[in-house]
């Protein structure tokens, strides 16, 4: 039988974001995040000294918006100049980026940012760890891991007790 | 050449009987995750959350999802939901789960302004009227970043006051 009508599954709000990081000749660490939903359009790009992991510089634009007055916000990005990418930087920038005197676009973007310049570094120890060729290496890998690593609770893989430390002896 | 690069991908759809599914999609380098969670409007409440982890670095990631029944019955919004959401979904779950999880929270209450702004668009409304209206009628929005706070010229121009 023909399908008489089409059930309308239409997005009523659709959002893309896109975060990367790359190194540079100076050593240092550039970040670009883009972001695309149904109401704005909006980049920012910033540089990460390395390894003090201070913000340098910072530039974004808000290309499209719902709101015309958003797109005159951009020079809210240079309070997150000198800030440094580690603990505490969710709290600054979501106080000093966001909230109601600032724009939460740009806060989030910011730490979209942060977060590819940290995953950049582990991206590298990954790669390293997990290029093991046998079930034995990479079982010795994963110990190495949780035996090394100090975030305790931080995942499912760092719970104390858990199946794969049971297994592994850790 | 990019040392580390995260796509996130969200969709949102408005279901019968004020109920929202939200699709979720983040990959980088060395994670892929889906996540489908189903919000109930007015009240914002969670009514189903299932994620898969596809991609992973440990062979205890692909449990992470299970943590995600916990999460059913809660309301996204609040000063403390992220932080809640980072100490259930991440630190019991995947911390990228998590993201992911908050990113697709977050979804829920543009899809519900686009809805309404799309009836009201099509009932004539101009943008301006549409702006004052939610700023008069929705909490959540009023001093929720600086254009619209209650010093913002936009505000200013529509005669909202609180």
């Amino acid at each position: 039988m023909v399908q008489s009508f089409v059930d309308n599954r239409i997005l009523s709000y659709t959002k893309n974001i896109h975060a990367g990081a790359e190194n540079l000749d100076n050593g240092n660490t550039m970040a670009r995040v883009r972001v695309d939903d149904t109401f704005l359009s909006a980049e920012l790009e910033m540089e990460v000294k390395i390894p003090d992991l201070k913000i340098v510089s910072i530039q974004g634009r808000i290309i499209r918006s719902f709101t015309e007055e958003c797109e005159n916000n951009a020079e809210i990005l240079q309070r997150a100049m000198g800030m440094r990418v580690g603990s505490g930087i969710t709290r600054l920038v979501k106080e000093t980026i966001g909230g109601s005197n600032g724009c939460n676009v740009f806060a989030d973007m910011i730490m979209e940012g942060c977060n590819a310049v940290i995953m950049g570094f582990t991206v590298d120890e990954l790669d390293k760890q997990l290029a093991a060729e046998t079930d034995e290496a990479f079982g010795q890998v994963l110990k190495d891991m949780l035996e090394n690593n100090p975030r305790v609770g931080s995942c499912i893989a760092f719970v104390e007790g858990n199946e794969l430390r049971r297994r592994l002896g850790v | 050449m990019f040392e580390f690069t995260r796509s996130k991908t969200i969709g949102v759809e408005k279901r019968e009987d004020g109920i929202f599914l939200i699709h979720g999609f983040l990959d980088d380098n060395v994670y892929t995750i889906e996540l489908d969670l189903g919000v109930k409007t007015p009240e914002f409440t969670i009514v189903s959350a299932k994620g898969l982890m596809k991609r992973y670095t440990t062979p205890e990631c692909p449990k992470a999802p299970s943590i995600l029944d916990d999460a059913i019955g809660l309301q996204i919004g609040g000063a403390d939901f992220e932080t809640k959401i980072k100490k259930l979904v991440g630190r019991g779950g995947c911390r990228h789960l998590a993201d992911l999880f908050i990113e697709c929270c977050n979804a829920v209450f543009p899809a519900v302004i686009q809805t309404q702004w799309k009836i009201a668009r099509s009932n004539g409304m101009s943008k301006d009227d549409f702006i004052k209206g939610l700023v008069s009628d929705e909490p959540k929005i009023r001093d929720r970043c600086m254009t619209y706070s209650r010093e913002s010229e936009l505000v200013k121009r529509l005669g909202v006051s609180w």
